[in-house]
């Protein structure tokens, strides 16, 4: 076969890649059963192809937007030209590595579990053309983003310092940070896929495994997010580092890299140790790139051809569960399912990194002469963007309802237990995020302890009352069913709910606001938040009380 | 859980049932009744209105129009119908990253089953689909007939009175198959009752005491095997053979089978 009969069937399975990584879990959900079945679901496949090329858009957009604000921003920090392009490289392919392998490890979990060349396997292709061809289906998978990168970082960077050899230089370390991202995002779906979701067992080891690896999958996420928070303060600091560490740097991927772009593009001026240091270093990254690339095309194609381990048998002694309450036994499923799924179990930790993160670069308790009796003003976008992501949490969770939803659907399950459940789990995440608030104001601000923790309790009917709300109007848009398609493909279902969820969840911050506006007093503003939120809370019950 | 159900009422009703997904009618005024202590399969071609019936029974598809009733409650008390039927599904989807264990809690919790009820149950069932040593193994891993029996154990966990089987015996071997159709007959004899649907006609001749054919959503016929006999005017035909006359189908098999051949 030919590169282009090849890469015209790499975009079959391609499309059926994308299309498992929105439903694989929801197959025998809803999927036929709404409409036309035979247009919904070319509607569906469609929808998630348009949403997947959407994501690798809008991640080239983050590279190039993120990364240039870090890369410009060396180059405005009064520092020497050489550093600043050594910085602003470096950072740049930092971020680079970090939105590569936050991507890889959203599809690449797809692309191990999917099977592709089950369908392949069978046709007069020979094996080294499937091969071919599920390469070129992994390349299709980050098409943009890598292209991207390639482009757009050596481009700006020549623009910017006006050298070609230097240009070039960028050209070789995306390259090569590229095919670490890939190695890694690779190397860690296939150990997830393999350890958690495939392996078995249920000692404490396995759990402690498992919770391991979960962490080991989200903590590139967030440090993304961190480096993203961070950007201004990272370059800083690496102006300080590279200043007094240069040597040890050199040695260190991406340091080596920025160094040796520097060199390339400033080679007349630069100090010759620092110059062989990280000639030397790159080298060796070059080879280890090499090293890294040779094996992620074994195990890309390894994985097409079904090589992911199967799952363990373990004579257990005794046939046993422990079943509870059905509120219980929805909410233990659900984390069950969160502590072996990225994406849930980053929607659950979201809100307490986030409160983790924003206290550290936003929250200045001092600023804006607060005193004890006033909340100081960077506390209240501190609590609304928590809550935004403690809201996201009622859909997300009434999304895993559709898994398997053609077995779930037929059990005796009522409306309020369902909510119920999801409404303890929802609410649990918001009181650890407001738990991790206290911790922190406690370290930078203990004046404001007090005033947080009555603020943050008080506060708390409503948050019961917004999630009641939501998934009270989630289940009326929905009528019987659960929409099929993970969260991120049917977001316009969940965004007026959630905007109206938010909405209720406000309201008792205005009115405290207002009489704090009107009266000067936080005894009266308190009074006002308390009335609110308590009457919220009991229309919500009301409204819970009377689903079946 | 519990529930308080008409006994003389029949385990399922269902009279001109409708099913619609959009323009298309899959399922057309299909009438029938199960009894207790009644093995009743639904037969019928691909795509005929097997699987639609079946998920309406379920609660997993809403009719556009009928009347369609469990032990006597109309489907609209969703709870306590879903409460005494046990379901099969025909593509057994369960949830992947869960272990069978951990499967049956959720559901035994749904079901507000007590431990000390549920595990006699569960171990006696294990043992006898041979599924033990994958209690502990993640629903992903098992091969299809695994999850066949794993569905087929929850059907069965709350011993429900009311047991609905789309296409049970796919993928399972010869073995559970033989225990599946004991333990149905079972079932059946101590007042239960069953509804399922097949492609294996020497199943249901040899399982069912009333059989439905289905065919492009209309009930073509219901009886006995012997009655559909009558119906078709065949004294010795076997079921596969009712079946395709009265799907109008048994002149077209030679046709196609000759065009083939040529």
């Amino acid at each position: 076969m030919n590169v282009s009969e090849l890469w015209w069937l790499s975009k079959k399975v391609y499309r059926e890649i994308v299309f498992q990584s929105f439903f694989s879990l929801r197959v025998g959900g809803t999927l036929p059963q709404a409409g036309d079945a035979e247009k919904n679901i070319v509607q569906l496949v469609r929808s998630a192809e348009w949403n997947f090329m959407l994501n690798k858009v809008i991640f080239a957009i983050f590279i190039g937007v993120f990364g240039g604000f870090t890369f410009f921003s060396g180059v405005l920090l009064e520092m020497d030209r050489e550093l600043a392009a050594a910085c602003g490289v470096s950072s740049m392919l930092s971020i680079v590595l970090f939105m590569m392998v936050f991507m890889g490890l959203q599809v690449a979990t797809s692309f191990v579990s999917s099977r592709v060349s089950e369908f392949l396997t069978p046709l007069p292709v020979s094996s080294k053309d499937v091969s071919k061809i599920l390469l070129m289906c992994f390349i299709r998978i980050f098409d943009v983003p890598l292209v991207a990168a390639i482009l757009i970082i050596p481009m700006a960077y020549g623009i910017s310092y006006g050298s070609i050899p230097g240009a070039l230089t960028v050209l070789l370390s995306v390259v090569i940070t590229e095919v670490f991202a890939l190695a890694i995002a690779v190397f860690l779906s296939f150990s997830f896929y393999s350890k958690v979701v495939k392996g078995g067992g249920r000692s404490s080891l396995k759990t402690l495994l498992r919770l391991f690896y979960m962490l080991v999958w989200i903590i590139p996420m967030f440090l993304m997010y961190a480096v993203t928070s961070f950007a201004m303060q990272m370059v800083s600091l690496m102006k300080t580092l590279t200043q007094s560490l240069s040597y040890l740097l050199t040695l260190l991927y991406p340091f080596s890299m920025g160094f040796l772009a520097s060199l390339a593009t400033f080679f007349k001026t630069y100090d010759p140790r620092i110059a062989a240091l990280s000639v030397g270093s790159s080298l060796l990254y070059l080879a280890l790139a090499a090293y890294s690339f040779k094996w992620l095309v074994k195990r890309v194609v390894g994985i097409g051809f079904g090589s992911v381990a199967a799952g363990s048998r373990v004579e257990v002694k005794e046939i046993s569960i422990n079943p509870g309450p059905p509120w219980l036994g929805v909410l233990k499923k659900d984390l069950r399912i969160a502590s072996r799924s990225p994406s849930y179990f980053s929607i659950l930790a979201m809100p307490v990194i986030q409160i983790i993160i924003f206290s550290f670069t936003s929250f200045h308790p001092d600023a804006g002469g607060a005193s004890a009796e006033f909340l100081p003003p960077m506390f209240l976008p501190l609590f609304m963007i928590s809550l935004l992501m403690v809201l996201i949490l009622p859909p997300a969770l009434l999304n895993t309802e559709s898994i398997a939803y053609s077995y779930v659907g037929s059990l005796p399950l009522g409306r309020r237990t369902l909510i119920l459940a999801k409404t303890i789990l929802s609410l649990t995440v918001y009181l650890a995020s407001l738990l991790v608030l206290l911790v922190i104001t406690m370290l930078r601000a203990p004046g404001f302890v007090s005033v947080f923790a009555l603020f943050g309790g008080v506060f708390t009917f409503s948050v019961v009352a917004s999630i009641i709300f939501e998934i009270v109007l989630l289940s009326r848009t929905f009528g019987q069913t659960i929409p099929s398609g993970n969260l991120y493909l049917k977001f316009y279902y969940y965004i007026l709910p959630w905007i109206l969820g938010y909405i209720v969840a406000m309201i008792p911050i205005l009115v405290y606001y207002m009489a704090l506006l009107l009266t000067a007093s936080f005894v009266l503003g308190m009074v006002g938040l308390v009335a609110t939120s308590i009457l919220e809370f009991l229309i919500a019950v009301l409204l819970l009380l009377r689903k079946k | 859980m519990l529930v308080d159900y008409d006994e003389h009422a029949p385990p399922v009703f269902v009279e001109g049932l409708v099913v619609k997904y959009g323009s298309f009618v899959a399922v057309d005024g299909v009438s029938f009744t199960v009894k207790p202590g009644e093995i009743y399969g639904l037969l019928g071609p691909n795509g005929a209105g097997k699987t639609s019936t079946l998920k309406v029974l379920t609660g997993l598809l809403k009719p556009a129009s009928g009347r369609v009733e469990i032990f006597g409650r109309p489907l609209s008390d969703e709870v306590a119908v879903k409460s005494m039927m046990g379901y099969v599904p025909e593509e057994v989807i369960l949830m992947d990253s869960l272990t069978p264990r951990e499967f049956l809690e959720f559901v035994a919790s749904i079901r507000r089953l007590k431990a000390d009820m549920v595990h006699p149950r569960l171990e006696k069932l294990f043992s006898a689909f041979q599924l033990r040593e994958y209690f502990d193994t993640p629903i992903a891993a098992l091969s299809k007939g695994n999850k066949q029996k794993v569905a087929v154990v929850a059907a069965l966990l709350h011993e429900p009175q009311l047991l609905i089987l789309d296409e049970p015996l796919m993928g399972l071997d010869a073995f559970s198959s033989k225990i599946l159709k004991e333990l149905l007959t079972f079932h059946v004899s101590k007042g239960g009752a069953v509804i399922f649907s097949t492609h294996i006609m020497e199943v249901a001749e040899r399982l069912c005491m009333r059989v439905g054919i289905i065919n492009r959503g209309r009930m073509v016929g219901e009886g006995t095997v012997d009655g559909l006999r009558k119906l078709v005017k065949s004294a010795e035909g076997s079921l596969e053979e009712i079946f395709l006359k009265v799907t109008e189908q048994e002149a077209g098999v030679q046709e196609i089978v000759k065009a083939l051949e040529a």
